[in-house]
């Protein structure tokens, strides 16, 4: 992937989330940001994939522009939220269908094997007929990640998506995506799991309230070079 | 444990012999106070001089019914395009349906039909004056609609519109597939409240002379010099389709909460 981003600020009522920050990396397969909370992580990513656009700077990855060409960048990602944010009122099977058969207007035989590909992948073929509700939050999550995979995205976008699930199911959510390492997918995450972290990113960053830190490939984690990320990784 | 878990709320009592038979034994005071009054504060009643008339009674009771059945359906249409507008992006149609609703909802039903009956059936010529009646009642009670449409539309997060932007849902796909279905539930005894309230308002058709229950049973009074009699039984004829609603409405809602 070709990472590309100039200047970027954002702003919420006046507070500096994201302060005028620069970065230009290639050749990356995936790029994990960390940080504490508050340090803007999350809305970085949210700029990234063009959920949100920022008052002032450029992005490219590969080559578009989520700001100025957000419709084509969707069209090749998918995006992974801290909560499954699957409709509650449809089963995942309806979930994952809805969005290729109505929405992306995929042939009706070619949707429904992509999903039973993907929910075979993910160990999902229990649970399919069942509502978000009625399942685990892990098997939600991994849902989501079912859905995200579903559209055959180019570039996976992924906010802490074990955030709110316990030890337990995080172990299980976090096998499934590193079970995606080979897929060919890239993918740009934001975690605080740093075993998952050394083991999935290439390219790491460190921000600290709205600034990047320190940003380099996954060795950085062993031999920080800021004490700002050395007094993080030692917390 | 459960007290603590209820500490703070309002507690509905459960469902239980005890609880229900303390229910029937109101109802049945409240069903002998009415029957006290009917029977009582009326020296020599004389309801047999109404109720003879009781093929009208019930032709009036149907009509009534009816005229409020059409007139949901037209204030389900109306209030949908009323809400809609209300979240539209572009100002003027948003500051239309906002002034359009607060105008309305100023105007008292008695007014309104008095309006659209006299002044706007003349200015386009109809003297049907039942049709002019239900659209005063449909535009009376369609931004009470668009208000309950609004607060069931709450139920679809904001993290679900994200999702269906990301997926570039068009805003059709968004109602059809999304926020629609998961308003319906919620809405069912909004909806059943309403047909309530818009029986209720008919009553006021009367005054352009629509033959339901209010105005039949004023004329059949009125013929037979009963008149504290007539106003008896009217408001009996109500309560027998207003209570079994309110209660399905009560129902309703305890079912489709989660």
């Amino acid at each position: 992937m070709k990472l590309e981003f100039k200047n970027i600020t954002k702003q919420y009522d006046k507070e500096i989330i994201l302060n005028n920050i620069s970065l230009d990396i290639n050749n990356v397969g995936s790029v994990g940001i960390i940080g504490e909370s508050g340090c803007g992580k999350s809305t970085l990513l949210r700029q990234l994939a063009g959920i949100e656009n920022p008052e002032v700077g450029d992005i490219s990855i590969n080559g578009i522009s989520p700001i100025t060409k957000k419709k084509q960048f969707q069209e090749k990602m998918g995006y992974v939220f801290q909560k499954h944010n699957l409709f509650p009122h449809l089963t995942i099977r309806q979930n994952i269908l809805l969005i290729l058969e109505r929405i992306k207007k995929v042939d009706s035989k070619v949707a429904k094997d992509t999903l039973n590909n993907i929910l075979e992948q993910l160990q999902l073929e229990m649970v399919s007929d069942k509502f978000p509700s009625q399942i685990s939050g892990g098997q939600a999550q991994r849902a989501s990640i079912a859905r995200a995979l579903s559209t055959n995205p180019a570039l996976i976008f992924m906010d802490e998506p074990t955030a709110a699930l316990d030890p337990i199911l995080t172990k299980e959510v976090l096998k499934s995506i590193i079970g995606l390492k080979n897929s060919g997918i890239e993918f740009i995450f934001v975690t605080h799991e740093m075993e998952f972290l050394k083991q999935f990113a290439e390219y790491v960053i460190f921000m600290h309230k709205g600034n990047i830190i320190e940003s380099g490939s996954v060795d950085i984690l062993n031999n920080p070079t800021t004490d700002m990320l050395r007094t993080f990784l030692d917390k | 444990m459960s007290r603590k878990k209820n500490e703070g709320r309002h507690s509905v009592p459960s469902f239980n012999i005890k609880n229900t038979m303390q229910y029937i034994i109101i109802i049945l005071i409240f069903t002998l106070a009415i029957g006290i009054a009917i029977k009582f504060t009326i020296p020599n009643p004389r309801y047999d001089l109404i109720l003879s008339n009781y093929p009208l009674l019930i032709e009036a009771f149907f009509t009534t019914i009816w005229i409020s059945l059409v007139t949901l359906v037209g204030t389900l249409i109306l209030g949908f395009i009323i809400f809609m507008m209300l979240r539209s992006s572009i100002i003027i149609i948003r500051a239309t349906a906002e002034i359009f609703s607060e105008i309305i909802m100023g105007t008292p039903l008695l007014v309104m039909i008095f309006l659209v009956v006299y002044p706007v059936g003349q200015l386009i010529d109809s003297k049907n004056k039942l049709l002019l009646g239900i659209i005063a009642m449909i535009l009376y009670n369609s931004p009470y609609v668009a208000n309950a449409y609004e607060s069931t539309a709450a139920v679809v997060g904001d993290e679900q519109y994200v999702v269906m932007d990301l997926y570039n849902f068009k805003w059709y796909e968004k109602y059809r597939y999304v926020i629609l279905p998961q308003m319906i539930r919620p809405f069912i005894p909004s909806l059943v409240n309403n047909l309530s309230s818009v029986i209720k308002g008919s009553a006021l058709l009367n005054i352009i002379s629509i033959p339901e229950i209010t105005y039949m049973t004023t004329v059949i009074s009125n013929k037979n010099y009963a008149f504290i009699e007539g106003y008896y039984i009217m408001w009996i004829m109500y309560l027998v389709i207003t209570i079994p609603l309110s209660m399905l409405a009560k129902y309703l809602g305890k079912k489709v909460s989660p």
